[in-house]
């Protein structure tokens, strides 16, 4: 059953036409990597799809549900989908609990000690319990990370999207954020991420998108896409990156 | 020449009776003011042209005109519309709006400053505007604008003076009243402006402790290391 549905999707940002028609589909619990050099239109596309960016023309459905300006709907169509940005994002003035049960609470209106178990139970799934009662200015970019991807969980969302989840992190710290991604993915979540992690492509990704001047150049599955790419643009920029 | 300290002495209780009622305007100003300056900063950041509008009319108008013309305006002036107003209401009604419109631009300040990927991370948990405001903005840009909110506080108590102008019996009216009965003007505005500033200072810790316990600030804060 198809989750995610773009249609034919176009996107200006003034003179500059970012996504030129782009279509491109996501079975329920199936991972998607997009990849292409920066500027490709590929952070743009993903925040289409919960209408962090408006579309100029073309057609959006999660779950079957149209992606639609619409206020209210919206609201519960980002209810549904996580997002985990670059730069984690998460609440400063928030301790790790308060930012993992601010969408429960606020949101979806879960009762304070029900927030708060899901919110543990959440934390745990990424191995940071422990530091429910700190503050995100004390953790490491890899574990507010980790955070940021629970406080996606902890909302019991049907698809998550991620930005460029590893990219600000020091090296030494991408490992655990995709060691929380896969088991995401292997316990059957939809995930679509932005990511030159071309390893965690590698073992993890049932799809890959390749994206090139706004277009959807090339997508199948990472066999194909890694042994023998068929476009010379998608050929180039994987052997530039591994 | 003979000082006579006892003038101002004998007569504390009067003077501080007026402090009092300094301290009860500021205090109910300070409350419904924030109120009307946080309705007013949502109005200034609005993309609403109708609510902008009118937010921006209301800060300017109290920002860019005289305090005390505008005291004399609600106390000689309404009551042409049968609008008739003691001094103490008078005084407490524009000390309201006038602390409300400046305290709109601190916060304003306060929201431009939060930065647009908490707010993104808000909308994305699918909150509502409202929400957003209430939960991420309005707390961010409280904690980054609590000093120059405490400032505005004060200042707002020490020009309150000019309430006296309409015989609000507030301590700067009541140093007026004594010096009138007794001459003594030396001793008694000593002893007055002992008594505002004692009343600064007593503000300035009761605005520390809130800030500390409330937002946080310079208990938690880490402060940038000077190398």
């Amino acid at each position: 059953m198809l989750m995610l549905d773009v249609k034919d999707v176009h996107k200006h940002f003034g003179q500059l036409h970012v996504l030129k028609g782009i279509s491109l589909q996501l079975e329920r619990g199936e991972t998607g990597v997009l990849f292409g050099r920066s500027g490709s239109g590929k952070s743009t596309l993903l925040r289409c799809i919960n209408y962090l960016e408006s579309i100029d023309s073309g057609e959006i459905y999660v779950d079957s549900e149209l992606v639609t300006p619409d206020r209210a709907k919206l609201r519960k169509l980002r209810a549904n989908i996580g997002f985990v940005f670059q730069h984690f994002n998460l609440f400063p003035h928030l301790s790790i609990l308060g930012n993992v049960t601010l969408g429960l609470k606020v949101v979806k209106k879960t009762p304070e000690d029900e927030a708060r178990e899901i919110a543990l139970k959440a934390l745990e799934d990424v191995g940071l319990k422990e530091k429910a009662e700190n503050y995100p200015e004390e953790l490491s970019g890899g574990q507010q990370q980790r955070v940021a991807i629970a406080r996606s969980i902890a909302m019991n969302p049907k698809m998550i999207l991620f930005d460029e989840p590893t990219s600000a992190l020091d090296p030494e710290l991408i490992g655990e954020v995709l060691e929380v991604m896969k088991d995401l993915s292997q316990q059957g979540m939809t995930m679509l991420v932005v990511s030159h992690e071309m390893g965690f492509a590698r073992e993890t990704a049932d799809k890959m998108f390749f994206l090139h001047n706004g277009k959807l150049v090339e997508e199948g599955p990472p066999s194909e896409i890694f042994r023998k790419p068929k476009t010379e643009e998608c050929r180039r920029f994987i052997e530039a990156i591994l | 020449m003979g000082l006579r300290w006892e003038v101002p002495l004998k007569n504390l209780p009067y003077l501080l009776g007026g402090a009092l009622l300094t301290l009860r305007l500021v205090g109910i100003s300070v409350v419904f003011g924030i109120f009307l300056g946080i309705v007013g900063a949502m109005g200034r950041t609005s993309k609403n042209k109708l609510f902008h509008g009118i937010a921006t009319a209301y800060v300017e108008l109290f920002r860019n005109t005289p305090f005390l013309v505008q005291i004399y305006f609600a106390y000689f002036a309404l009551p042409t519309f049968n609008i008739d107003l003691t001094p103490g209401q008078s005084a407490l009604f524009v000390m309201i709006l006038n602390t409300g419109a400046y305290m709109s631009e601190i916060i304003r300040a306060g929201i431009e400053a939060v930065h647009k990927s908490q707010v993104e991370s808000g909308y994305s948990l699918g909150m509502s505007y409202l929400q957003v405001f209430r939960y991420v903005m309005l707390p961010l840009a409280m904690k980054a604008i609590a000093p120059p909110l405490g400032n505005q506080i004060i200042s707002m108590t020490l020009s309150s003076c000019v309430i006296s102008q309409i015989s609000a019996e507030d301590l700067t009216f009541r140093a007026m009243m004594l010096e009138n009965r007794t001459f003594r003007s030396f001793e008694i505005y000593i002893v007055t402006i002992l008594i505002y500033f004692l009343l600064a200072e007593f503000l300035y810790l009761v605005i520390g402790y809130i800030n500390r316990k409330v937002f946080g600030i310079s208990a938690k804060q880490k402060l940038p290391t000077m190398i």
